[in-house]
């Protein structure tokens, strides 16, 4: 049951209490009540969204990783290619005399 | 990056190089050959100075020498280069500490041979007896001296498959006439791609100038050595004829025993006989080795004086050991 028009209850627009029946006269009592309820469905929804966010950050590193173990293989396989092909030659010189 | 290590060769006179007019005349004209691009292939009978002269004309070009010898064993492979040994390579990824990546490959290992290198590198080449090798084996050069590019076996695994030959890449060749033992005929194709200079003997002066100063004699005594040896050379009764290394060897034998051709007496005479017989003639028949020494005992009556008859007594019949000692 969807509850409007609090105006005691600022920055509330809207109350989702869950229960079938609410009293007809508001009482502070109510607003306590209401607020508990509030509460609590932000803190849910904040785990929630603590838990996306837990998610996201494992994404994100897991990318960071194979990242990097993209670039170290790249790197690897470049300088293997170095090593086989470009040769130092060193001369080794005999004199021949004639 | 893997390190190769090449030998190559700086040819240098030595302090008895005789280099007269006639051969200045003859290393001249061949650096032209060499300068206007083409090889240059020098022919001749043994004895005719023709690797001396590759190696002289190789020093003024100031490239490190590449050498190679013709023999009948040769194959392309022998010029170009084969697969000589494995690499073996390993690599062990602990890039991440979970994880443990190994990667091994093994691969042959190719090895540049010597024409190879001369290419790659722009060195000279002084490829000597070159038609001691079979014709096919040389097939390689054909390109290399026409369309200056070298085709390598596609299993070499490197870079491209044909090979630029540098700019300063030159290349001499030695050979003996056909006829000689173990000697194949040249390929056509290969004569037609490079300057042929035949080379005979060399001029009285030449010859007398390299005995002197191989030999360390006097002039006049050198001059007596290379009239005996020319005269056997021109008699014309010789199986095979005589070479500057005969007179080189009779001067210098005279020399350590400290003996003059002028006055040699009889061990002359013997020291003329051995060499010039031997070398003239191959099979070593009796009546042509009679023949031989009989010309050659007159060459050497001829060039001494006094007669051998009148010589110092001490000279005739002496030892070898003893003249020498």
């Amino acid at each position: 049951m969807i509850v409007k028009g609090s105006a005691s209850i600022r920055g509330v627009s809207s109350i989702h209490t869950g229960r079938s029946s609410v009293p007809r006269n508001r009482s502070t009592s109510l607003d306590i009540f209401l607020l508990e309820k509030e509460e609590e469905r932000l803190n849910r929804q904040d785990r929630v969204f603590m838990n996306t966010h837990a998610k996201i950050l494992a994404r994100i590193e897991a990318i960071r990783v194979e990242l990097e173990k993209r670039e170290a293989t790249r790197t690897r396989a470049r300088e293997s290619q170095q090593r086989n092909t470009t040769a130092r030659v060193e001369w080794k010189k005999i004199k021949l005399k004639y | 990056m893997y390190q190769e290590m090449t030998t190559v060769l700086e040819p240098a006179p030595l302090p008895d190089f005789v280099e007269t007019a006639f051969v200045k005349t003859l290393s001249d004209r061949a650096l032209a050959y060499i300068q206007a691009g083409f090889p240059v292939h020098f022919r001749g009978v043994s004895g005719t100075g023709k690797t001396t002269l590759a190696l002289h004309l190789a020093s003024k070009l100031a490239r490190p020498v590449v050498l190679i010898h013709g023999d009948e064993e040769f194959t392309t492979s022998d010029l170009v280069g084969g697969e000589y040994g494995y690499r073996f390579r390993k690599v062990v990824d602990r890039f991440q500490s979970r994880v443990l990546k190994t990667e091994e490959d093994m691969t042959k290992r190719w090895v540049d041979n010597r024409l190879t290198v001369a290419c790659r590198y722009g060195l000279t080449l002084v490829y000597d007896e070159f038609s001691r090798s079979r014709p096919e084996a040389n097939n390689i050069l054909l390109s290399i001296l026409q369309e200056k590019i070298m085709d390598l076996p596609v299993g070499r695994g490197m870079d491209e498959p044909y090979l630029k030959v540098h700019p300063d890449f030159h290349a001499i060749f030695t050979s003996n006439p056909e006829e000689y033992a173990g000697v194949h005929r040249t390929q056509d194709a290969l004569r037609d791609r490079m300057v042929t200079m035949d080379l005979d003997h060399f001029d009285f002066a030449t010859e007398v100038a390299i005995t002197q100063a191989k030999s360390k004699l006097a002039k006049r005594e050198a001059e007596r050595i290379v009239q005996i040896v020319r005269g056997l050379r021109e008699s014309g009764k010789c199986e095979y004829l005589p070479t500057i290394r005969a007179s080189i060897m009779i001067a210098r034998t005279c020399k350590s025993l400290n003996i003059s051709p002028s006055r040699g007496g009889a061990l002359f005479g013997e020291i003329c006989q051995d060499i010039l017989a031997s070398q003239s003639s191959r099979v070593g028949s009796k009546t042509n080795q009679n023949k031989v020494r009989e010309i050659v005992r007159n060459l050497v009556q001829a060039q001494i004086s006094p007669p051998i008859a009148t010589l110092d007594p001490p000279l005739v019949g002496k030892s070898l050991k003893g003249a020498h000692a």
